[in-house]
């Protein structure tokens, strides 16, 4: 069963990177536009140094790295919310759906492993965000705690790709929901705590903010970095991803089913 | 074994999708694509489903492949229910569908079959040893390692059957293989599907077309399909005796002299009769019967009779394109058995 899974999911990252550099100023363009968007939360810090912010205290008041962080991580969700709906439009825009819907393979395997080069990739950037920040614009992870960095990232990226997921078996339904990953998108960020910290939210705000699972990683990731936390110091928000995790997938991969019953009963698996 | 079994197997479409059909009160305007079919494909014959644009082929195909759900009745392949075992259907089928769109067009034809392979579940040893089986066979070499895109349509068919049986399948099936090909291109297919297809992977086919001489090569059975209900069943040959149609007769004598051939056409079930002399005292007939009645053995004692000699009697072949067609306008009167 692993070693099945393991193939499946090789071939999917094979086919992606092929894709993937056979577009090679798309690729070159990605990776090269992390520098400058370094740059762009280096100085958009700098405005800011200085000025005392209460909401910046656990952040040592260093918005830049408050900044950088939160900007690169979220694209983690924006690829999980992404990948998953481009990968059947795609497959459906292709033709090549009804042929991987004829393969013996689970379609949630299948999605599933569509989603995991998009992942990587984006572990690729947030780590050039991290190597380029601290090398050209001083940003001090020195204390970083990386096992717990690294199990944040996992659990945000299962709590991300479930929520995708969900919205994928609405893309095989619609045909296109592009709306709805915008939406959202915007409303994680604007509370997840991605440009500033949710505190200085109203109250109420900040206690929604609170079940936004993003909100939850940033926390987490940030003070993995910046202050060194371990996971035991973590646990509170690692056992939210966790529950996030355990509820959204099993509901993602529910909707899924039902969504790939519904455009076999209704005959428009390669409409798009 | 039989490979497919279906009963009264039907697929109604609704034209309501989208948001509108999860608030709409009026019931959606139906389809009927599949009406209450009922078919049996003996594993290791190449049965075509033949029948024009929207008369059902590839609604129903899909059903078999379980690609779609049926509305009601039950299909089988090789005894597993498409609905309830779905997973051990596809395990079974391979698909080979003329739409080139579904490759990826920046990769080669290698890095193609070796993912499509690889989510069919192949091993590295298997999937490696496969591709190079279905490359020899179907001439590929000079191909395979070359981006989908700089393929011709020719080549992309080729590959498309490739990866339908890359699986080995036990059951291939063809939804209008040839659509596209110029009229060479579809003379070699077919004759790639006589000479190496068939008869190195011995596995059922299902070759689904409108073009009626195609079915006729390569077909043991086939079905005529219109308005989602078959209208005949049988082999190729067969299908003239169920058109009902006439048939003709070139019939060379000797020892009869032409007027007298001229009573022929008094003769029940003899619509026509023509005659041509050849030389001294031979002439030949061209005798068009009635298919539905057994006029020829009365024409022929009649010949007997008059003390003629019967030097030649040969059947004219038929247009099979024309014959199915004539199934076709005949089908309002209800299914034709071969």
């Amino acid at each position: 069963m692993i070693r099945h899974w393991m193939r499946i999911a090789w071939a999917f990252i094979k086919r992606d990177f092929l894709l993937t550099i056979s577009y090679k100023a798309l690729f070159l363009s990605q990776i090269s536009a992390v520098i400058f968007w370094a740059a762009i939360f280096y100085y958009v810090g700098d405005v800011f140094k200085g000025v005392s912010a209460a909401a910046l205290g656990p952040y040592k008041g260093n918005y830049f790295a408050f900044l950088l962080i939160g900007v690169a991580f979220t694209d983690y969700l924006t690829v999980s919310l992404a990948s998953f709906t481009n990968s059947i439009q795609e497959s459906q825009l292709m033709g090549t759906l009804e042929i991987l819907l004829l393969s013996p393979c689970r379609y949630s395997t299948l999605l599933i492993s569509s989603s995991l080069w998009p992942s990587l990739f984006t572990s690729l950037r947030f780590l050039l965000y991290l190597l380029f920040g601290t090398l050209i614009f001083g940003l001090d992870i020195g204390n970083a705690n990386p096992l717990a960095a690294v199990v944040i990232m996992l659990l945000s990226i299962l709590c991300f790709s479930s929520i995708g997921i969900m919205v994928s078996s609405v893309t095989l339904v619609f045909k296109r929901v592009v709306p709805v990953n915008y939406l959202i998108g915007g409303v994680f960020s604007f509370l997840g705590g991605v440009a500033f910290p949710s505190e200085v939210l109203p109250p109420w705000l900040v206690r929604i903010s609170s079940y936004i699972p993003l909100t939850h990683s940033l926390t987490a990731m940030r003070r993995a970095l910046l202050d060194g936390y371990g996971v035991t110091q973590l646990l509170p928000e690692i056992g939210a991803l966790a529950l996030f995790a355990v509820v959204f997938i099993p509901i993602g991969l529910y909707l899924v089913h039902l969504a790939v019953r519904r455009i076999k009963t209704v005959g428009n698996v390669s409409h798009y | 074994m039989t490979a497919i079994e279906a009963v009264n197997l039907t697929k109604i479409f609704s034209h309501q999708s989208g948001w509108t059909s999860l608030f709409a009160r009026s019931p959606a305007r139906r389809t009927v694509a599949v009406d209450q079919l009922s078919l049996q494909v003996e594993g290791g014959t190449i049965f075509g489903v033949l029948g024009p644009n929207g008369a059902g082929k590839t609604t129903f195909i899909k059903m078999i492949c379980s690609l779609l759900l049926p509305t009601s009745g039950e299909a089988r392949v090789f005894g597993h229910d498409v609905v309830r075992e779905s997973a051990l259907v596809r395990k079974a089928v391979g698909l080979v569908t003329s739409d080139e769109r579904s490759f990826y067009w920046r990769l080669t034809g290698r890095q193609n079959m070796e993912f499509f392979a690889s989510v069919y579940d192949l091993n590295m040893h298997l999937m490696r040893r496969r591709i190079e089986e279905v490359v020899e066979m179907l001439d590929l070499k000079e191909y395979i390692d070359r981006r989908f895109n700089e393929y011709s349509t020719g080549i992309k068919q080729k590959m498309a059957i490739a990866r339908g049986l890359l699986s080995a399948p036990r059951l291939l099936v063809m939804d209008e293989p040839t659509k596209g090909l110029d009229p060479l291109a579809r003379h070699s297919f077919l004759a790639l599907m006589r000479d190496r297809i068939i008869s190195t992977m011995k596995c059922t086919i299902i070759f689904c077309t409108n073009i009626p001489s195609e079915a006729e090569q390569v077909c043991d059975r086939i079905a005529i399909i219109n308005h989602g209900r078959i209208i005949y069943s049988g082999t190729p040959e067969e299908t003239d005796s169920a058109t009902g149609r006439h048939c003709t007769y070139r019939i060379v004598v000797r020892g009869i002299e032409g007027p007298e051939l001229s009573r022929l056409e008094g003769i029940p079930g003899v619509e026509a009769c023509t005659c041509q002399h050849l030389k001294h005292g031979e002439y030949e007939l061209a005798l068009k019967l009635d298919a539905s009645k057994p006029a020829l053995s009365d024409a022929l004692k009649f010949l007997g009779r008059d003390g003629c000699e019967i030097v030649k009697c040969a059947r004219e072949t038929a247009d099979f394109d024309e014959m199915v067609r004539d199934l076709m306008h005949a089908s309002r009167e209800g299914p034709v058995r071969g």
